[in-house]
């Protein structure tokens, strides 16, 4: 196991941290890691909501195993399976409210085409590759451990994202370029 | 060991992207009391405490960790606060080396069907060809959680959407959810097995989640792929035919990868 092999190696004594602290640290992340899977905007915070909550139950279970990422991913994973599903059988309403804060700002209104336009190129891809591509290059993880992420070989890891690496290229100049 | 880099273009444009990709602080917050509503909002802050220090590779966290340490007043407030409700409802295993506190569901929102444990599982001891002629191709997708991590406990994904209050108004009740969580339980237990290195174990797991699903579950794609990895450490002579039929149903499963990884 080598997310265990990988624990055991630093054996350093650290205090597991508080759901307020996981929460804080972690909750951007978990949201992405959502989104990445295919979860609508319309049910993210629900699905936030839900992995947390699992959080808040297993945290005192969590013993660092695992780097408390990839513990969060795969709670992260189940839950948006479980949603995308439900999406599937079950439609709800769309997503009308208006993004609070400071939406009206140029800055953010930059912020979010850059945001809408990564996130079609992301859609555009396999899940796969997606996937590798937005925990190293969104989430800056390094690949070894996206690799034990998702149990992955390295090399396949490597692969999937050089592959993911080169259609967001030709898909950013494509959508970018006027 | 990657020379294609992403060009300067394309890493302002995730770099420009990465802030609106999160929450903003209004959502953030929102989440918090929804969460702190449906788990006990004093026991949010220091849900922890128990568990004072570990081992640990990375997840170094703050000083403020001294404040919210309070083993005595989680437990305290969790023995308290009979209306902290998580699903699951049976016993977890305690870490070892540290305290451990227990959240148990006290109303069961959907009465759950009869189940056979692992341990009555195992009792059956089943022949792996009867297992293997007893589990029929199934449809749907899903993904495994990471085998070298903590997965998330049986059945929890699914009731905690039961007791997560929702942001907007719910349209339609949620679907047989006491299914999935079956599903889920039995996945688990599978990948639990199999990790465990007992395939006869993960193939009886399956074996009972295709039965109770009619092979239509949900994480039928899951049931799938873990009959096969089980099948392969055992050396079944069925595995080639499974893996053709797995790929006619699941073509495109992110799984085939590791499937053709552990069946080498």
């Amino acid at each position: 196991m080598p997310a265990v092999a990988h624990a055991l190696e630093a054996s350093v004594e650290v205090p597991v941290p508080t759901f307020d602290e996981v929460y804080t640290q972690h909750v951007a992340f978990v949201w992405r890691t959502l989104r990445t899977f295919g979860v609508p905007d319309g049910q993210l915070e629900d699905a936030v909501q839900d992995v947390f909550v699992v959080v808040h139950r297993r945290l005192p279970e969590w013993q660092g195993r695992a780097a408390i990422t990839t513990w969060l991913f795969a709670i992260a994973r189940r839950v948006a399976s479980s949603h995308r599903r439900r999406t599937a059988s079950d439609r709800t309403e769309a997503l009308t409210e208006e993004p609070e804060g400071e939406a009206n700002t140029f800055e953010a209104m930059s912020r979010a085409q850059a945001a809408a336009t990564v996130m079609a190129i992301l859609d555009g891809m396999d899940e796969d590759k997606r996937v590798v591509f937005a925990l190293v290059e969104l989430e800056q993880l390094p690949v070894p451990e996206v690799a034990r992420m998702l149990d992955l070989n390295l090399n396949t890891a490597y692969s999937r994202l050089r592959l993911a690496r080169a259609a967001f290229e030709v898909a950013a100049r494509t959508k970018v370029t006027p | 060991m990657i020379d294609d880099e992403l060009s300067p273009e394309a890493r302002a444009l995730l770099d420009a992207a990465r802030p609106a990709l999160g929450p903003d602080p209004a959502a953030i917050a929102r989440m918090h009391r929804n969460i702190a509503a449906s788990v006990g909002a004093a026991s949010l802050g220091a849900s922890t405490a128990a568990s004072a220090s570990t081992k640990a590779g990375v997840g170094a966290t703050s000083g403020s960790l001294a404040v919210k340490l309070g083993a005595l007043a989680i437990l305290g407030a969790l023995a308290i606060g009979a209306a902290i409700v998580v699903s699951g409802g049976r016993p977890q295993p305690a870490p070892t080396g540290a305290a451990h506190v227990r959240v148990e569901q006290i109303e069961p929102k959907t009465p759950a069907p009869t189940r056979p444990s692992a341990t009555s599982a195992r009792a059956r001891e089943p022949e792996v060809a009867s297992l293997v002629e007893a589990s029929p191709e199934v449809a749907r997708a899903s993904a495994f959680a990471p085998a070298s991590t903590a997965s998330p406990q049986r059945g929890e994904v699914e009731s905690v959407r039961s007791v997560v209050p929702p942001r907007r108004r719910v349209l339609a009740p949620v679907p047989a959810p006491a299914s999935l969580a079956r599903e889920v339980e039995l996945i688990d237990q599978a990948m639990l097995a199999l990790r465990d290195g007992d395939a006869v174990e993960a193939l009886a797991a399956i074996r009972t989640h295709t039965h109770e699903t009619r092979g239509t579950g949900q994480l039928a794609e899951d049931a799938a792929a873990i009959e096969i990895e089980a099948l392969c450490r055992l050396g079944h002579p069925d595995v080639a035919t499974k893996l053709a039929a797995f790929d006619a149903r699941f073509p495109r499963s992110a799984q085939r990868t590791r499937l053709t990884e552990a069946c080498r």
